[in-house]
């Protein structure tokens, strides 16, 4: 049936040819063909990035900006390149503004530390949502409790959409950051950013915004969008792991104290005193990953190829034909149900534990991820354990959504 | 569903996770024994009778996968009715034989015990089948601490 889709929609993307370029997909797993459906902890890597890391290794591996020789001059416009390609994908005013990171969790402790010690005091709030992971509500937590000051949540109706009347009603000359997620990885929720930047401004308080799961499903321009900081990571956009971006605004950066001390972050030491190097090296302390941000460059060239409009199309039509399926099941019930979703797919089946669908599913090759998905505060909305999810990237195929299905009933069965 | 998942997933645990046995909120109780594992969602309270000789019967009810569901109810049933010490002995048996120690998994102190000998090829679910009976043992044991005090 997922076959009739496939046709339909190859003139929005062309999936079997896309699939070609990820070597780890054409395997068994179990002794059944792979089906991957766990691209919202991370993307599976085209061969133009595996590549990128092995050129890099085996043709000009050197530590950069302060070499003179060839491979480290090499190495460091590599490096550079990727931050201008960065800049562009995002696009930023500037190409200062784009810090390199370990991932989205480091952007944000890096954020919580300088701007957030800097300028959050006692008696002042900072607002999240209810469907952040915990990697945007500890930092803040742990600041908010170092400072005195006070951690407020938006709250989420039953669909799982931010009540945005509570959230103005929470804005106040004490709100000092609105850090609040772009696409809940849970729920699949698009939140209203740019309304959220919008109003948080009016207050004069800063917004940060974790595009972890946003970045490799929706166009992300900071110009338009205006947000103050913007956090995400490359693992998850195709790209190597331990890499990520912080796109913090030029005034903001240049204002903020550094995140750690050591090398490149300085321009000149004494045993007295250190002068900090300029934006966004000040930032960048210590060998950075060299290898893996010189093949981001690829990661993003592939997703420029196919084009960020026709990845959303062709994600919306796997999306509306997994819930379609998925209806059919007996006794599943969806966990977010927003107007406005990428193509992630959180579920419940009565009286079968996550854990079990999860270890069944492998047995038959699928690849799901089960549990509460680092978001135990919304397990707690939502009055449950944890959740089945599927979440589906371009390289996924609408038969793929029919194997799935058919796993499901099988499972239903036996426990019946 | 291929042979190794067969095994862990086998009749007798499809059967005690369906139906598990004292599956119940016993309330009252003369003791609640929680057993949570919020990494993967197990929850679940023992209600338990007792007095300074023995366990009466052991209800739990709670929420969890099939593989800690089927556990608990062997748990459950094993344990009801037994003395303090024996109920000690219980407990330590089952999970010697779940993580094959001292060759514990060649004999079983119990026939029930069999049905989990696949759960220690799934090292992710060894918690799922322990997390109950090791509750179980640490509230056995401080009674048995206690006992030794007061002797």
């Amino acid at each position: 049936m997922g076959s009739h889709y496939e046709t339909l929609n190859k003139d929005i993307l062309d999936v079997q040819k896309i699939r070609e370029e990820f070597p780890i997909l054409h395997q068994e797993v179990n002794g059944k063909p792979l089906v991957y459906f766990d691209n919202a902890a991370t993307t599976q890597k085209p061969i133009r990035v595996i590549n990128a890391l092995t050129e890099y290794y085996s043709g000009y591996n050197a530590n950069i900006h302060r070499g003179i020789h060839t491979l480290a001059e090499k190495a460091t416009s590599a490096f550079e390149d990727t931050r201008k390609a960065v800049k562009d994908f995002i696009n930023a005013r500037e190409v200062e503004e784009v810090i390199f990171t370990y991932g989205t969790t480091d952007g944000i402790n890096l954020v919580a530390s300088t701007f957030g010690r800097a300028n959050i005091n006692e008696g002042d709030e900072v607002i999240i949502s209810s469907m952040e992971h915990h990697s945007n509500i500890v930092p803040w937590q742990m600041l908010c409790e170092e400072k005195g000051a006070k951690l407020k949540v938006i709250p989420i109706n039953e669909k799982g959409e931010i009540i945005f009347e509570a959230f103005e009603k929470m804005l106040s000359e004490k709100t000092k950051l609105v850090s609040i997620v772009h696409v809940s990885n849970t729920l699949g929720t698009i939140n209203p950013v740019k309304a959220v930047v919008d109003k948080a401004h009016e207050y004069g308080a800063a917004v940060l915004i974790d595009g972890a799961q946003a970045s490799a499903h929706i166009n992300i321009d900071m110009q338009a969008l205006d947000c103050d900081f913007y956090v995400f990571s490359l693992h998850k956009l195709f790209g190597p792991t331990g890499s990520g971006i912080l796109y913090g605004k030029r005034s903001f950066l240049e204002a903020m104290p550094p995140f750690r001390g050591g090398g490149e972050m300085i321009k000149e030491v004494t045993f007295e005193k250190t002068t900090y190097n300029d934006i966004p090296y000040k930032f960048e302390a210590g060998t950075p990953n060299i290898a893996d941000v010189v093949a981001i460059k690829k990661a993003l060239e592939f997703v420029e190829e196919y084009g960020k409009d026709n990845i959303a199309k062709y994600e919306d039509e796997l999306l509306r034909y997994g819930n379609e399926q998925l209806q059919t099941i007996p006794g599943l019930k969806f966990i977010g149900t927003a107007q406005d979703r990428v193509s992630v797919i959180s579920f419940i089946i009565e009286g079968i534990h996550h854990f079990d669908i999860g270890m069944m599913m492998d047995a038959r090759g699928v690849a799901l991820r089960t549990g509460h998905h680092c978001t135990q505060p919304l397990m707690d909305i939502y009055n449950i354990e944890g959740t089945v999810r599927a979440s589906l990237s371009l390289y996924n195929t609408f038969e793929e959504i029919d194997i799935m299905v058919e796993g499901l009933k099988n499972i239903v069965e036996r426990f019946k | 569903m291929n042979d190794r998942l067969k095994a862990l997933y086998q009749k007798v645990i499809m059967k005690h996770s369906k139906q598990p046995f004292h599956f119940e909120k016993k309330i009252p109780c003369d003791h609640i024994v929680v057993a949570n594992n919020p990494v993967c969602g197990d929850n679940y309270n023992f209600y338990i009778d007792a007095d300074t000789e023995k366990i009466g019967k052991i209800y739990f009810h709670g929420f969890g996968c099939a593989i800690s569901k089927a556990s608990n109810s062997v748990l459950a049933t094993l344990i009801s009715n037994q003395d303090w010490r024996d109920a000690y002995q219980y407990c330590n048996a089952f999970l010697a034989y779940l993580e094959h120690k001292d060759g514990a998994d060649q004999k079983p102190l119990d026939p029930a015990f069999e049905a989990f000998s696949a759960v220690h090829e799934f090292p992710s679910r060894m918690d799922c089948a322990t997390l109950g009976w090791k509750e179980v043992k640490k509230f056995v044991e401080t009674h048995l601490k206690k006992e030794d005090i007061r002797q």
